[in-house]
């Protein structure tokens, strides 16, 4: 079976799986990091995203191989402080949280290209990213919250 | 408000759970190396170090009773909130019905009120006798507050820690006083979820993240059709592929044992099993199973419509209730109004597929997984490997949402018996379309409301006929209280032979009742000239007659509490819905208004909708929700469940239709089975009416008005009623 | 109907320099980012499981097809919930991205291919 050294929160982890094999399934099943989940598997509900090269992706689309050689964030790569965290932290946004780790992910990203994002924006941005508990105006809230307290 | 169920003092004579826990109260071995010297219950230990130990004994799926269950114990306590740690128990049989009893209903802070309350004070009450002991005063003259019993004439105080020991070594009281309202510091304060932090760090364990050693993974292909069985498989070609570790047939044999009932029991199946997730996904793509033949009836869309048609002229299968006789009054009546309203199948979708690790060995089978009922699900897999309830030990964690799927046992019987099998622990992990095409649905139904009309369009009698299947009946467990008895009265089923299997979801049975009934009355309130919510309170104030009992005896509820707590309760939240239209109009708001309410449980919620149609692209700009739930025991986590209702609300009149062809669901992911997402999440505003009644349930009760409330508005700005969930097009809407 | 989309597909050089809709470009982007790129690649050409959308002939081929696939899905591929104007939106960026130039499709023509891919056969 190939073997494929990825780099993951600033750290060199080296996994053994067939290439094509989503980098969601390495993350989880390998890897142990189970911070990133699976929801539909066809790149639908975002539940699994993780940043490559700081460009969010759908974790269950993308195999493995083609990760080679990127920088990935996963959820458990963001900093506790993160003002994303923090205003999640604040606003209480999750509920069951299952699909949070991969809202929050989405998040970081849009605010890393769009500092101040408008509501239409945040909905461009966010609208990969499925919530059954309903969170949806706590997310949006607590992107503007993040984004004033990134500025200030 | 008078305060109905806030009795002062308790004998505990009767409660004997209370005694029934770690008497005497020494602490065990183990929590002795930790220092747990006072154990007074199941749920509570307290150490030297101040650290209040609680166990939550039910299941946390986001609706917040993590942190609700604990905050009512703290504040019963008096503990100090900052010290408490809050843990989830493994099921045992020991905690009982009483304090791990079913997660579901919105019930689990309304069930669980007066038990954590008793305890709590149980344990308070020791705590001060030990205080006062060692202050040599007299416990009347001391409290507890923020994790101390303070001496109120001398101000002393001693902190719980340096009591545990002592407190241990207390009678048992006989009588216990409770708290306040008045004097509450953490019931009625925004206390975060629990959660919060785990979840944010990605470190909340849910089913799905269970590794356990030498466990392999289930991907199972099921009979698309309940009761079909596996004919034959192509199991070389699959066990040929790299990573698959075998494969095998996975029967329901609970079937055998008890016929009646499949509801919650496993499909028939063929499961791959492998070394990871997605090696066993793909190899059970690659899977082909011949399934045994199946008579087909209602097996595609036309026929249920020809079922449904066709039950129209059937006499009634049964009675729910009468009052009055209102065959009679129908015979002679010389003006009707007649209509009926469709709920359609709906599937829960919740993030997390379903998923559960079982370990089975000789003596003990331990399982990971997430139950809203253990109870019920342990004996249903125990029937299938005929076990009792006692040989499981069951690891119940948080779960990403469930909303009335994790009340049934299959995927938890699928790993046990797959584990029994291989002889290993297994991991059995649904995709999502096994979770949207294999599952069991929200019922399709139709109400019928007719009334018989009289001089001014008074009432003369008031007919409701249910069209449903015989499985959707044993949901009536959650049969919504009718709250407009105002007229004769007669509610009756009529059965259709469904053949999908169907569960509990969100708000259950709420949901068709609030769409037939609350677009009916507005309807009513339309033909005869009336305003919506004028029209609603002329109704709720002119009660006639409200039924002792049903009819048949076949429901349990309780119609004392409908008159004496929910017509109430309906009528103050009609009110405040009249005041913010009121305040609309006065505002020059332009967008168009529509009102429902209902009830789930005891908690009544209505909603004003506000919505515009511009070339029949709808809109809903704003939902208002008005609640009555009693006292709100977390103002935070209350709110995140009425928004979240909302959402789900939305989704169902939206987009949700599960639809079949030759017996088989249609759809498969998120892409044909569409729900909201943010870009058409309206504003949405959460009021409370205070209320210092007992606690009675938040999750569900916001589901049931956003239908009839937004199909309300739609007619009055448009004059076209929609009769039928899913609206069609929302940006091009389809009107009748 | 199917006929006047023809002239809309073709290849327009240098239309880059009128090209008034940098904004409507980044907005196609930030759609592209949250629906395709996971499969289709920030380069547009595509992963191991996936197909590339970044070559002249698909790109040329497949503005009506592209409207089919995004509402109506294909075996390999799932539909996606876009709003009118975001499917112009992506459509318009990935027209003009990886060294890729067309002359601006307006969101009417989007409206229009919509009723026609309606009907259409579901592309393999």
């Amino acid at each position: 079976m190939p073997r494929f050294t990825l780099n993951i929160n600033d750290r060199e982890y080296t996994v053994e799986a067939p290439e094509k094999m989503p980098i969601l399934w390495a993350l989880r099943d390998k890897l142990n990091l189970t911070g990133s989940k699976f929801g539909c598997g066809i790149g639908q509900c975002g539940a699994c995203t993780i940043h490559a090269d700081g460009t969010p992706i759908r974790g269950c689309c993308v195999p493995i191989k083609a990760l080679e050689g990127k920088v990935l964030r996963t959820i458990e790569g963001i900093s506790v402080e993160h003002p994303v965290k923090e205003s999640w932290r604040k606003l209480d946004v999750a509920q069951c949280g299952y699909c949070q780790t991969g809202q929050i992910m989405s998040a970081v990203a849009l605010l890393d290209r769009k500092p101040e994002p408008t509501e239409e924006e945040i909905n461009r941005a966010m609208k990969g990213n499925i919530c059954r508990c309903g969170t949806y105006n706590r997310i949006k809230n607590a992107i503007m919250e993040a984004s004033k307290n990134r500025i200030a | 408000m008078k305060r109905r169920f806030f009795i002062q003092s308790v004998s505990l004579g009767s409660s004997g759970f209370v005694l029934g826990a770690n008497l005497p109260f020494l602490g065990s071995n183990d929590s002795l190396e930790k220092k747990m010297v006072f154990e007074p219950n199941l749920l509570m230990s307290l150490g030297e170090d101040g650290i209040v130990r609680f166990k939550y004994t039910r299941h946390e799926m986001g609706q917040g009773s993590f942190t609700g269950l604990a905050m009512i114990f703290a504040e019963e306590l008096g503990a100090d909130w900052n010290k408490m740690e809050v843990s989830q128990a493994d099921y045992d049989e020991k905690y009982g019905n009483r304090l791990y009893g079913n997660t579901g209903g919105s019930g689990t802070v309304r069930r669980m009120w007066e038990p954590l309350r008793e305890l709590a004070a149980t344990a308070r009450t020791m705590l001060i006798s030990a205080a006062a002991e060692k202050m040599n005063v007299s416990t009347k003259e001391c409290f507890a507050d923020k994790g101390m019993v303070i001496h109120k004439p001398s101000k002393r105080s001693i902190p719980f820690g340096e009591l545990a020991s002592l407190a241990s070594h207390q009678e048992v009281p006989k009588t216990i006083t409770f708290k306040d309202v008045s004097d509450y510091n953490i019931i009625g304060t925004p206390k975060k979820n629990l959660n919060q932090d785990k979840i944010l760090e990605g470190k909340l364990q849910y089913s799905m993240d269970v590794a356990v050693d030498n466990m392999v993974y289930a991907c199972i292909v099921r009979a698309p059709i309940m009761g079909l069985d596996v004919n034959s498989f192509n199991a070389d070609e699959i066990k040929n592929l790299e990573g698959v570790v075998d494969v095998v047939q996975v029967s329901n044999r609970l079937k055998e044992v008890d016929e009646s009932d499949t509801k919650t029991s496993m499909r028939n199946g063929v499961a791959v099993i492998a070394k990871d997730t997605w090696t066993a996904f793909e190899a059970a793509k690659n899977l082909k199973v011949e399934w045994t033949d199946s008579p087909l009836e209602n097996g595609n869309m036309e026929s249920i419509e020809n079922d449904l048609s066709m039950a129209k002229g059937n006499s009634a299968t049964y009675t729910i209730f009468e009052t009055g006789n209102v065959v009679d009054e129908f015979k002679n009546t010389t003006r009707t109004f007649s209509r009926t309203y469709r709920n359609p199948f709906q599937a829960h979708a919740l993030m997390e597929p379903m998923c559960a690790t079982a370990d089975y060995k000789e003596d003990r089978c331990e399982i990971w997984s997430s139950t809203q009922h253990p109870n019920r699900i342990l004996q249903r897999t125990g029937i299938v490997i005929d076990k009792p309830i006692s040989f499981f030990l069951l690891h119940n964690l948080p779960c990403g949402g469930s909303f009335g799927r994790r009340f049934y046992d299959d995927f938890i019987t699928e790993a046990v018996v797959l584990s029994k099998m291989l002889k290993r622990p297994v991991k059995v992990v649904w995709n999502r379309k096994d979770e949207i095409a294999t599952s069991g649905y929200h019922a399709l139904q139709e109400e019928e409301h007719t009334v018989s009309l009289g001089e001014k369009g008074k009432i003369l009698a008031w007919r409701l006929r249910e069209y449903m299947s015989a499985q959707t009946e044993e949901l009536q467990w959650a049969f919504p209280f009718q709250i407009y008895y105002n007229t004769q009265r007669l509610q009756e089923v009529v059965q259709v032979p469904f053949r999908l299997p169907i569960m509990a979801w969100r708000s259950v049975q709420a949901h068709p009742h609030a769409l037939g009934l609350e677009s009916f009355v507005d309807e009513l309130a339309k033909y005869l000239g009336k305003d919506p919510l004028d029209y609603r309170l002329e109704l709720l104030e002119n009660q006639i007659e409200i039924p002792k009992s049903f009819g048949e005896k076949r429901f349990e509820v309780n119609f004392n509490s409908v008159k004496e707590i929910l017509v109430p309760r309906a009528i103050r939240v009609f009110k405040e819905l009249n005041r913010l239209k009121n305040q609309y109009v006065a505002s020059n708001g332009e967008n168009t208004l529509g009102f429902a309410g209902h009830s789930f449980g005891p908690t009544f919620a209505g909603q004003m909708a506000e919505i515009s149609l511009e070339n029949n692209k709808l809109q809903v700009h704003k939902i208002t929700c008005v609640v009555d739930c009693g006292l709100v025991i977390n103002p935070q986590l209350a709110a995140n469940q009425i928004e979240g209702s909302i959402i789900w609300g939305l989704s169902a009149l939206y987009y949700n239709n599960i639809t079949l062809k030759e017996g088989k669901v249609e759809q498969q992911n998120f892409h044909d089975y569409k729900v909201l997402r943010i870009d058409k999440s309206p504003e949405i505003e959460v009021i409370f009416l205070k209320n210092e009644d007992a606690p009675s349930g938040i999750g569900e009760p916001g589901v049931p008005p956003v239908a009839p409330a937004i199909l309300n508005a739609i007619c009055k700005a448009t004059g076209k009623r929609i009769r039928k969930l899913p609206i069609i097009g929302i940006d091009n809407l389809e009107l009748a | 109907m199917r006929y006047i989309l023809i002239p809309l597909l073709f290849l327009v050089f240098g239309c880059k320099e009128n090209y008034q809709l940098t904004e409507a470009y980044d907005r196609g982007k930030e759609v592209y980012i949250t629906n395709c790129i996971s499969c289709h690649g920030s380069n547009g050409a595509g992963n191991l499981l996936y197909p590339p959308i970044n070559s002249r002939i698909a790109n040329a081929m497949t503005l009506e097809r592209a409207v089919s696939l995004i509402l109506q899905g294909s075996q390999n591929m799932p539909s996606v919930d876009l709003t009118d104007q975001e499917i112009t939106d992506v459509l318009n960026y990935i027209q003009n991205s990886w060294g890729l130039e067309a002359e601006i499709i307006p969101i009417d023509s989007i409206i229009s291919f919509k009723s026609i891919s309606k009907n259409a056969a579901i592309y393999p």
